[in-house]
């Protein structure tokens, strides 16, 4: 019997605004115990029990260490316990990759992929600066500036770009994408687009922060800029929330309540000297420089599943900034080089008729932001059938995880 | 007023963060030198200074002096604030620096900030140069101007 990698079920937390998870939890909740609750829901929609997991992983230094999370959840024998080196969003793909071959090599039978993000209780990550400031905690005067000590890899490389005011995502992923305009004419009304129809799509979806905001393109042109060409609506939504996926062999998935999705193929990548991605990666090849960075690991995607982007029914692809999705369709060849505008303007993203439905559930610009982890989960809902933007026959899914820094990616097919 | 005098941006932005391989880099921009980092294996020049070069893996390095031009090779405006008393929009650019005289299989950018543009004058590809903002007697940064 095959030990090929499934997904069985997936759970979330409802998901909330930062800061606002009490008003949508009943009560004050923590980080960890958001985790809890995601994973415990994942494992129910598979029917299966805590007592039956005996796996976790998860990516984007999560504060939720999987040794801690076993013993809260009194998991009985923690086999596997694994975190993702991609940096941030780029790693929810990578971290249900990692689970697969957990359970495809036989280190553990069921693993739970999580990912636990309370902005509300921990930092902003639109305010990332603050923590970075030379203002002496907050001291009438500034100390006189100095040099400080770098102490890991990622402040070394971040020391180098910080003193210019690169400390959010918006201006480190507005860089490459303002070149993409310049070399292809791409445009600001060719985001706006994106977000709207992933906005169409949450206002479907009873789960998303934003479900009951509808949004124009002229609200979008109106917006205020927050990173050159990102306005507010080109940026994903900073959120309080948990979710959650089941990964477990074929053989064991035959047994249990729902259709198992096959995880297809998986990829991990990031081009040379990508380092920190955008924010740190200014001397990378000019040919990708104005890409997503992903385009390698498409190639390798495909060579891998077997399949070509005209074999995909529905994509989930990472939004943190509507540009990085346009740069990602072209990396993953979906239209050509330079073409991702024009792909825009056809409504290939649209639910309702597209060529590619995307971002069913509204993605991190209107859904939730989890770090691209309910990207996953929506994925599989697109193949169950359970998606609030269904689409007919869905048979193939493109998972991808962040753009712009190192990255990774899923093929799901249906049964 | 003297361009080394001037001051753009406030002493409550975000300080260098350094180590062994970019503090020399960050004591040359003290003394208002732009530099690469040239390895003496290859003469591969290379940025932000690291511990190899990303051609030959080799450790043996000189501070190479670069000209202080080169030209706008992306940019954005960012409309929020990093620190408090600032001017916005301010402009985080990518310049393309000149290399002369080395062979430079990787181009030789820098992240930097443009001062003293009005966002309707940004256009990658125009020509611009150094200039030096002392923030304090240890640490002086590069910024850069459109060269007219
Ligand atoms: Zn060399």
């Amino acid at each position: 019997m095959s030990r090929k990698a499934h997904i069985v079920g997936v759970g979330e937390t409802p998901y909330a605004k930062w800061g606002r998870i009490a008003e949508v939890m009943q009560g004050d909740v923590t980080e960890h115990a958001l985790a809890h609750f995601a994973i415990m829901k994942a494992v129910e929609d598979a029917g299966l029990s805590i007592d039956d997991v005996d796996g976790l992983a998860s990516f984007a230094e999560d504060r939720n260490e999987a040794i801690f999370i076993a013993a809260e959840l009194g998991i009985p024998e923690l086999r596997f316990g694994n975190m993702v080196w991609m940096p941030g969003g780029g790693g929810g793909c990578a971290a249900v990759s990692n689970a697969a071959m957990a359970v495809e090599t036989g280190q553990a039978e069921v693993v739970v992929v999580y990912r636990a993000l309370c902005q509300g209780e921990f930092m902003r990550f639109g305010h990332a600066a603050e923590l970075m400031a030379n203002d002496g905690g907050g001291a009438a005067e500034p100390p006189p500036v100095s040099f400080q000590q770098a102490n890991t890899l990622m402040l070394a490389a971040m020391g180098q770009v910080m003193p210019f005011g690169m400390l959010t995502g918006a201006a480190a992923f507005a860089l490459p994408f303002r070149r993409h305009m310049h070399k292809y004419g791409t445009s600001s009304e060719h985001l706006g687009k994106i977000a709207v129809t992933f906005r169409e799509h949450a206002n479907r979806n009873p789960r998303a922060v934003l479900k009951d905001k509808p949004l124009s393109l002229e609200q979008h042109q109106g917006s205020r800029m927050i990173a050159d060409p990102f306005r507010l609506f080109d940026c994903c939504m900073e959120n309080d929330g948990a979710c959650a996926v089941v990964v477990t062999t074929e053989e064991r998935a035959r047994s249990l309540k729902k259709r198992p999705v096959e995880i297809v193929a998986s990829v991990q990548g990031a081009p040379k000297g990508y380092s920190f991605g955008s924010f740190t990666n200014a001397n990378i090849d000019d040919a990708i420089y104005a890409t997503g960075g992903t385009e390698q690991m498409a190639n390798r995607l495909w060579q891998k599943a077997g399949m070509r982007p005209e074999d995909v029914d529905v994509a989930q692809i990472y939004d943190h900034f509507t540009g990085s999705v346009l740069m990602q369709l072209e990396d993953f060849g979906f239209c050509k080089r330079g073409e991702g505008g024009d792909f825009i303007d056809s409504g290939a993203l649209s639910w309702k008729g597209g060529s590619l439905p995307t971002n069913t559930s509204g993605g991190s610009l209107s859904e939730a932001y989890m770090h691209g982890l309910n990207h996953v989960l929506e994925g599989a809902r697109s193949l169950w059938g359970e998606s609030c933007c269904p689409v007919e026959n869905a048979n193939v899914c493109l998972v991808t995880s962040a753009a712009g820094v190192p990255s990774s990616a899923l093929l799901l097919k249906g049964h | 007023m003297n361009e080394q005098t001037q001051r753009w941006f406030p002493n409550s932005m975000p300080a260098p963060m350094v180590d062994k391989y970019s503090l020399p880099w960050w004591q040359a921009c003290a003394e208002n030198r732009m530099t690469a980092q040239r390895c003496k294996s290859c003469n591969h020049a290379q940025l932000p200074p690291a511990p190899l070069c990303s051609e030959c893996r080799g450790n043996d390095f000189e501070l190479t002096a670069l000209s202080g031009k080169g030209r706008l090779y992306t940019y954005t405006a960012v409309h929020q604030p990093v620190s408090m008393e600032q001017t916005l929009p301010f402009i985080i650019a990518v310049i393309e620096l000149d290399v002369e005289g080395t062979p430079c299989k990787n181009p030789v950018r820098l992240m930097s900030n443009l001062v003293e543009c009005e966002e309707a004058d940004l256009e990658i590809g125009k020509p611009v140069h150094v200039v030096w903002e002392k923030m304090s007697d240890m640490v002086s940064i590069p910024r850069f101007k459109f060269t007219v």
